[in-house]
């Protein structure tokens, strides 16, 4: 009897039965694996990210990553990586190294920008201020949160998923709460993924049939844009060189997301000259920047850190920033077709949020059902990338205040 | 009005402002170097020369390609046209 008892220690059910916090995150990543596979949403981040919360909370495994406090020394010194790596195993190696130092979100943007297309926007830079009103949401719950008791870095961190930019959002959460980085990264994902569901849901409920049949096109007949560009090549390398420059001295702070988002672009631009760096920066980097990202975001949610009520404020907080983020689009349209003899459709609007491209197809496909020579994609594009933009000047902003 | 709530309105009246003026100068910045593009730089790329048409092309590498392209994509696929890359 003694060895059984001995072999039941020895096991990893003795922990299963006696914390069913560790049983229910197993559930929790089985969840957001199936949401990944079976779902297809945002596989590519959820599917380490699920996986990283069945290994940190497998019992024995040592793969958790552990409370900052516990790599603390005296006089404000942390333990070294081989320390860390020793005591608490590779998967705090790569967290403290990758992630809790800020590296890894400015080369996913790098990844980004080197797959970003200026063009739209500069074919239609006037719609860039619609990717501003979006950014309100962030702002609001922020607000709402601080009012039910998070923290001001909490609340910033909780706000910023209405950016809707997955990278920024675990950048920002790095700096200001890095406690909250599990739930915040899986809120934001999740939602970009539902981008689908959620566009729709908050322009049904804002927008009129006469403003979805809106077709810019028509529009822009009536009234044609002032200049044309007559070599877009030369302005697509030179945009991203002035602008990083001119960012930089306004918000530095920003200047990691930024930075690196039109660092990458300007690889892409130049074409052949750098085609191999952003062949690097958008395949090899970009994907070895995500699984340890995501694996390692997935392993900071072991059950006694998840399993609090701040889990749940953050997933409805998050809920509403996102919808807040897309009403403030649509409602910034809206007032500015007031005043304005050429009418833009507010869907337009509605993608002033990130997740790029995912919104702008969905709007699109919106304003396709209403009519169907209404093509507003690139228009749509112009307003969710200058939305990337706002949304890392946004954290720029939040981060030089609160850090 | 608590110090807090304070702080959060001040946090979104400097964030805003600050998206707006950043995303200004976007808007600003891009009409700039797009008018002095047209001004000074107008010629856009060069015309590409007219790619060469399968007749032109070595037979020999012809059928070497159109092989790979067929190993690679289990006989679904055909040559359409060949240029080169600059």
């Amino acid at each position: 009897m003694s060895i059984l008892n001995e072999l039941y220690e020895m096991t990893a059910f003795s922990t299963l039965f006696s914390e069913p916090g560790v049983t229910i995150m197993l559930v929790v990543g089985g969840i957001l694996l199936y949401l990944g596979i079976g779902k297809k949403y945002e596989p590519l981040l959820l599917v380490p990210i699920a996986f990283g919360v069945i290994l940190a909370n497998l019992p024995g495994g040592g793969m958790g990553v552990v409370p900052a406090e516990m790599i603390e020394l005296e006089g404000g010194r942390y333990k070294n990586l081989f320390e860390i790596a020793s005591e608490y195993g590779i998967m705090n190696f790569i967290y403290y190294s990758l992630i809790k130092t800020g590296f890894l979100p400015p080369i996913i943007f790098m990844g980004v920008g080197a797959l970003t297309d200026f063009g739209p926007m500069l074919r239609n830079l006037r719609l860039a201020f619609f990717g501003g009103a979006a950014q309100i949401g962030i702002f609001a719950v922020l607000l709402a949160a601080m009012a039910l008791g998070f923290t001001p870095k909490e609340a910033a961190s909780l706000g910023i998923i209405g950016g809707a930019d997955g990278p920024t959002a675990i950048y920002t959460t790095i700096m200001l709460a890095p406690h909250l980085l599990g739930p915040i990264a899986i809120a934001a994902y999740s939602y970009m993924a539902l981008v689908p569901v959620i566009i729709p849901l908050v322009a049904n409920l804002l927008m009129t049939k006469k403003e979805f049949k809106i077709n810019m096109r028509q529009q822009d007949k009536l009234y044609p844009p002032k200049h044309q560009i007559k070599n877009l090549k030369l302005v697509k390398i030179l945009f991203p060189i002035i602008l990083g420059v001119v960012t930089a001295i306004f918000v530095p702070s920003s200047v990691p997301l930024l930075g690196m988002l039109l660092f990458g672009n300007l690889i892409k631009e130049l074409g052949t000259l750098t085609a191999r760096l952003a062949d690097a920066a958008t395949g090899p980097i970009m994907n070895t920047a995500t699984i340890f990202l995501g694996l390692a975001v997935g392993a900071t949610m072991t059950h006694d850190v998840f399993l609090t009520g701040q889990t749940i404020g953050i997933v409805v907080g998050g809920f509403l920033a996102f919808a807040i983020s897309i009403a403030g689009g649509i409602v910034a349209v809206k007032i500015y077709n007031i005043f304005s003899k050429k009418k833009i459709n507010p869907l337009v609007g509605a993608t002033g949020l990130s997740a790029v491209p995912m919104a702008s197809r969905v709007a699109n496909e919106m304003a396709l059902k209403y009519d169907s020579s209404n093509h507003i994609l690139q228009y749509c594009m112009a307003s969710n990338i200058s939305g990337v933009i706002g949304s890392a000047v946004a954290a720029g902003v939040l981060i030089s205040m609160l850090q | 009005m608590s110090e807090e709530f304070q702080l959060g309105l001040t946090l979104m009246v400097v964030g805003m402002l600050t998206v707006l003026v950043i995303l200004s100068l976007v808007v600003g910045l891009g009409n700039t170097i797009i008018l002095y593009v047209n001004r000074f730089f107008p010629e856009g790329e060069k015309k590409l020369a007219p790619a060469a048409s399968p007749a032109q092309t070595n037979p020999k590498h012809m059928a070497v390609i159109a092989a790979a392209v067929a190993e690679l994509t289990g006989g679904r696929g055909h040559v359409v046209k060949i240029e080169k890359d600059s």
